[in-house]
């Protein structure tokens, strides 16, 4: 057997808060293989995002180990354990700094990590917005310039920059257009085969998953309800919560549609 | 068809900014009979929410803005109106339900306050009494237990889901013709929002109220509503009821963005997205 | 560019206080060529004119040796402007790092370096600079140290509480998960996001400054005579009020204009920049 990429047991995290302990996360486990895409889906407040702070070493976990190539990753997390575990966020806007000219965004990771010599960064950093379809001048912009859809490909290119081999990726298409949305899946998926890159996908967006995950875990409450593959998570899934949270995803199609009240059928025989 | 609870005539609306001018809506025309559910969709800047404000009368009285064709509520034309008396409609007539309920509610007030504040709109004179009574029974409509202990209750002691559902009681007690929703629900959890839209179509049907929804999301367009209207940059690109629309969709824009929905089947991977847009600029297409 | 010029010439009142600066630094920088006895910003006696009305050549009238007036105040305005630059040149700067790290770093640092913030800003500023210039010889330099003194926290109270909002910003997460410095994640991420904040505040601050160090001199613990200084000519021109009223309605009104200059500016610049507290 081979040792997964990145290993994560009995991960908890408990906040404090005006003397109350709210247990964001409770022993969450699970394991990403090389080159998967695991999406851990629920809604606001099940703990799927703290477990993403976890994963990158924002929030030290409370109790659980973190194993990053069979090796536990120190709570204070060395360069070389920051480079290869990398972020997109949800909100494109904000997470540029608009203050900065786009090329001294992407350089950063590039400089942090001693990637090239400074005289080859440009270079570098014009071959990184080749990589998510932008063009070279775009790195002389300041971001207010930008589109949404083209700020959530330069912060796609800063994750990349730095050469991880897992990116954290947090709701990285909701706040787009439908349009734009489906243009960022595209790229996102072309970067995995072409990188070898290995996905945590982190969504309230079911049919999103559908379209990018192998394995889903469904969180509530900060528990992990069930971890399945997609396919099985779709026809048929284990608990009562994952049925009624496809069945209220607004769908468009009939095939869609039958799905839905057949999980739903599902749904009120269980009760 | 006289009898139209909202008629928009060719409206165009242009910002006068500093530096340039910004013509956002292009001749759109639609219309709202009595009980219908109409759907404006469209994606961010398209020009869907201006239109709402177009028609809650909040954008007139705006300097540097260009306002040309016409609105008609119930038969009354908003250009003949004064504007006191267009902001007498808003609340009484028409309301409105927006996309956060949590920072459409006052934090600073209880909500039986904020009951009294709507009702007042409509009855000037109304008691506390009365506004309870009048509450507590809308409460009860939109399905929530202990109604008292809500009306005592601020905002933020309320869950996403039950502000969510007071902002449709306050929406529909004035008993309004048209109800405007912009991105009901969207700011909340699916499964709310799914409740949401569920309250909604119910409370609608059964107080015969025409809803005027506003949405980037196809889905909630099609499950919500009779009719549609697409817009693309201020231009309505494709209108007609919403079964035919999703069934055929003939503009070239409604069919890249109906392509571009993931799905939630198997094999329904997402279709590599048209990125020439000028096919986007084709004419109307109405079913 | 434009949208600046437009934003400014849409109101009247930025429009007088662009003009009103613009006058008081060009004079100040010119101050040798458009005074018409730049001598008698030093000890120059001329008892056969002393104390003589607004008129001509005096047209502010003379002081008490009989020293143009008019030149007088355009070079207190001089050092004026030199007093409220400098002291924001080392206010800033002390200010902004303090309340960067109270905003960005740990709870501890929080705590000391804010608690230090507020204890220097819940003594009055004025008793404040007093008591340092009470101890120290009145100079031009101590009385800047002084200003300076009381004047940083409130800077380290704006950056700090802007601090707190930026750190929110996801772009200051995507530093830290890149493995960013603490130090470049103040300095070149937040820093330059607060910048507009921080300009306009020193633009309605210069006026300040220059009120509080003419209080200063004022009660003759500020810059000494010979140096012309607007707050000292006050208050040696109260003595002889109302009679030889110029003495002391002249240089007042010279304080009014800057202050009032720098606030019309202040506004405008608020404007410009977007920033509202």
């Amino acid at each position: 057997m081979t040792t997964p990429l990145l290993e994560v047991k009995n991960l908890a995290k408990v906040f404090k808060q005006d003397g109350f302990e709210i247990n964001a996360v409770r022993d969450f486990s699970v394991s990403v293989k090389k080159g998967d895409c695991l999406a851990i889906v629920g809604e606001s407040g099940s703990g799927k995002s703290t477990i993403a702070n976890m994963i990158l070493g924002v929030h030290p976990p409370t109790s659980g180990e973190i194993h990053f190539k069979g090796k536990p990753l120190s709570p204070r997390r060395r360069k070389n354990e920051r480079r290869v575990l990398q972020l997109v966020q949800q909100n494109p806007y904000s997470s540029i700094n608009p203050s900065r000219r786009i090329g001294a965004t992407l350089k950063l990771p590039l400089k942090v990590h001693g990637i090239g010599s400074s005289q080859d960064r440009p270079g570098r950093v014009e071959e990184l917005l080749a990589e998510v379809g932008l063009p070279a001048s775009y790195a002389r912009r300041a971001p207010s310039t930008l589109s949404g859809g083209q700020c959530q490909r330069v912060a796609i290119a800063r994750a990349l920059a730095s050469q991880p081999e897992l990116i954290v990726l947090d709701e990285p298409t909701s706040a787009l257009d439908v349009l734009v949305q489906a243009r960022v899946l595209i790229l996102l998926q072309e970067l995995q085969s072409k990188r070898d890159l290995t996905y945590i996908f982190i969504t309230h967006d079911l049919a999103v998953v559908r379209n990018m995950a192998d394995r889903v875990a469904v969180m509530r409450d900060g528990q992990l309800l069930e971890l399945n593959p997609t396919g099985k998570i779709f026809e048929n899934p284990d608990h009562n919560y994952t049925r009624s949270l496809i069945s209220a995803s607004p769908v468009i199609t009939k095939k869609e549609i039958k799905l839905r009240e057949k999980l739903k059928a599902g749904l009120v025989r269980e009760r | 068809m006289k009898n139209l609870t909202l008629e928009i005539i060719r409206l165009s609306l242009t910002f006068e900014g500093l530096m340039e001018t910004n013509q956002v809506l292009h001749e759109i025309s639609l219309n709202i009979a009595p009980k219908e559910k109409v759907a404006l969709v469209g994606e961010s800047g398209s020009g869907k929410s201006v239109t709402a404000r177009l028609i809650l009368g909040l954008l007139q009285s705006r300097a540097k803005t260009k306002i040309q064709g016409a609105i008609r509520f119930e038969g009354q034309e908003f250009g003949w109106i004064t504007e006191k008396e267009r902001d007498q409609l808003r609340g009484t007539r028409m309301s409105m339900i927006f996309q956060d309920p949590v920072s459409a509610l006052n934090p600073v007030y209880n909500i039986e306050t904020q009951f009294h504040e709507v009702l007042r709109r409509k009855y000037p004179l109304i008691t506390r009494r009365q506004v309870r009574k009048e509450a507590i029974k809308i409460l009860e409509d939109v399905h929530i237990v202990h109604p008292e202990r809500v009306l005592k209750s601020f905002p933020f002691q309320l869950s996403g889901g039950m502000n969510q559902r007071v902002m449709i009681a306050m929406g529909l007690i004035n008993k309004p013709t048209l109800l405007i929703a912009d991105e009901p629900g969207t700011a909340l959890d699916v499964t709310v929002q799914d409740q949401t839209l569920h309250l909604m179509q119910e409370m609608v049907a059964k107080r015969e109220t025409s809803v005027f929804l506003i949405s980037h999301n196809l889905g909630v367009v099609r499950e919500f509503s009779d009719r549609l209207y697409v817009i693309y940059q201020g231009r309505i690109v494709e209108e007609g009821k919403t079964e035919d629309v999703f069934a055929d969709p003939r503009h070239p824009y409604t069919k890249a963005l109906l392509a571009a929905v993931p799905g939630i089947t198997s094999g329904n991977t997402i279709a590599d997205v048209i990125n020439d847009t000028s096919a986007f600029r084709a004419p109307k297409e109405v079913h | 560019m434009q949208r600046t010029a437009k934003i400014i010439l849409s109101k009247p009142l930025s429009i007088i206080g662009v003009i009103l600066i613009a006058l008081v630094i060009l004079s100040a920088l010119f101050a040798d060529f458009i005074t018409p006895f730049p001598s008698h910003r030093g000890t120059v006696v001329d008892f056969s004119n002393f104390n003589q009305p607004p008129g001509w050549p005096n047209i502010m009238g003379t002081d008490l040796v009989g020293r143009d007036l008019f030149t007088r105040i355009i070079y207190a305005y001089r050092i004026s402007l030199i007093l409220g630059i400098v002291v924001l040149l080392l206010a800033v700067p002390l200010g902004v790092t303090v309340g960067l790290m109270a905003g960005y770093m740990g709870r501890k640092v929080r705590f000391v370096l804010m608690r230090m913030t507020e204890v220097f800003l819940s003594i009055p500023p004025l008793v404040l600079a007093m008591s340092i210039m009470g101890v120290l010889e009145p100079t031009l330099i101590n009385g800047m140290m002084a200003v300076t003194v009381m004047w940083w926290p409130w800077y380290s109270r704006l950056v700090y509480n802007l601090t707190l909002a930026e750190k929110e910003e996801g772009y200051v997460l995507a530093a830290e998960v890149i493995g960013a410095s603490k130090l470049h994640i103040m300095f070149i991420e937040i820093l330059p996001n607060c910048f507009p904040a921080i300009l306009t505040k020193m633009t309605l601050d210069l006026g300040f400054v220059i009120l509080i160090a003419s209080s200063l001199s004022f009660l003759g613990l500020g810059v000494q005579p010979p140096t012309p200084d607007l707050g000292s000519m006050v208050a040696e021109g109260a003595r002889y009020l109302p009679d030889s009223w110029w003495l002391t309605v002249f240089p007042g009104l010279a304080i009014l204009v800057a202050v009032f200059g720098f606030n019309l500016l202040g506004d405008a610049m608020r404007e410009v920049l977007g920033t509202h507290q």
